[in-house]
């Protein structure tokens, strides 16, 4: 049958190719907020650290998953959370209050 | 004129001094390196490997739910889909759009190699796994090789 490979030949290939999983970005007001997709990757199997300005994700699932992000100063490294859900890793930071937008209200006198 | 961004900011690699283009949310999540999978360009990344007693078939579906999994077995024919739609974030602003909706969709005529009793799918953590039982027309049998 055509189109078929033997498990030998495609888990070594698999196993030995760094992968950039596809990732998208969202902002708002008091967030912003990180989905991407690792396909594979088990509840407990994603590994997200916050060095300085530096976001690593780093996983294992059907490929070695990997990406680092420069992230903007405006984020509270200190309220970053990450959940990890049917292959899917979300990531949420914060941004800290000077950055968040305010109404200012203009007393008169 | 360059648009100030904060003292954390690099200056672009790119030697030609371009960084004033590129300016939005490129900047804002700079990175370096990328090798992006196939599921980025929109295509459903599915495979199917040959182990001694069974087919397997995986398609990558990260984010799927078990209803948006259909698979049905007629006559020798597999035929297998999901879909992934990507979700609208209610509230935000799209600064980076990389997840594409994923459609997949594929028949595999397995004929009489495989028996329909001896097929199984699991979803976990976005892989779809069909398995499919060889048929014994098609399993390899061991011959004991007996001493006299």
């Amino acid at each position: 049958m055509l189109g078929i490979t033997k498990k030998n030949q495609t888990a070594a290939a698999e196993e030995a190719r760094t992968v950039s999983p596809a990732l998208d970005v969202f902002e708002n007001d008091a967030e912003f907020l990180l989905v991407a997709d690792l396909p594979g990757v088990a509840q407990g199997g994603a590994e997200v650290t916050l060095d300085r300005d530096r976001l690593l994700l780093q996983a294992n699932g059907v490929h070695r998953f990997r990406r680092e992000l420069v992230v903007p100063p405006s984020v509270d490294g200190e309220k970053v959370s990450a959940v990890m859900k049917a292959g899917v890793l979300t990531v949420r930071l914060p941004k800290r209050a000077p950055y968040q937008p305010r109404q200012i209200e203009v007393r008169t006198s | 004129m360059f648009e100030y961004r904060g003292l954390l900011d690099r200056p672009s690699r790119d030697a030609l001094g371009w960084e004033g283009i590129f300016r939005g949310f490129d900047q804002l999540f700079r990175e370096f390196e990328r090798d992006m999978p196939l599921a980025s360009f929109g295509v459903v990344p599915a495979e199917v490997t040959e182990e001694a007693d069974r087919f397997v078939l995986k398609v990558e579906v990260p984010g799927i739910a078990d209803k948006d999994v259909h698979l049905e077995v007629h006559d020798g024919v597999l035929t297998v889909s999901a879909e992934r739609p990507v979700e609208a974030q209610q509230g935000y602003k799209t600064l980076r759009r990389e997840r594409s909706a994923l459609r997949f969709s594929r028949s595999y005529a397995f004929g009489d190699h495989v028996d329909p009793e001896k097929i199984s799918a699991e979803l976990k953590d976005g892989v779809l796994t069909v398995g499919l039982g060889k048929s014994q027309k098609v399993q390899k049998k061991s011959i004991p090789v007996r001493v006299t």
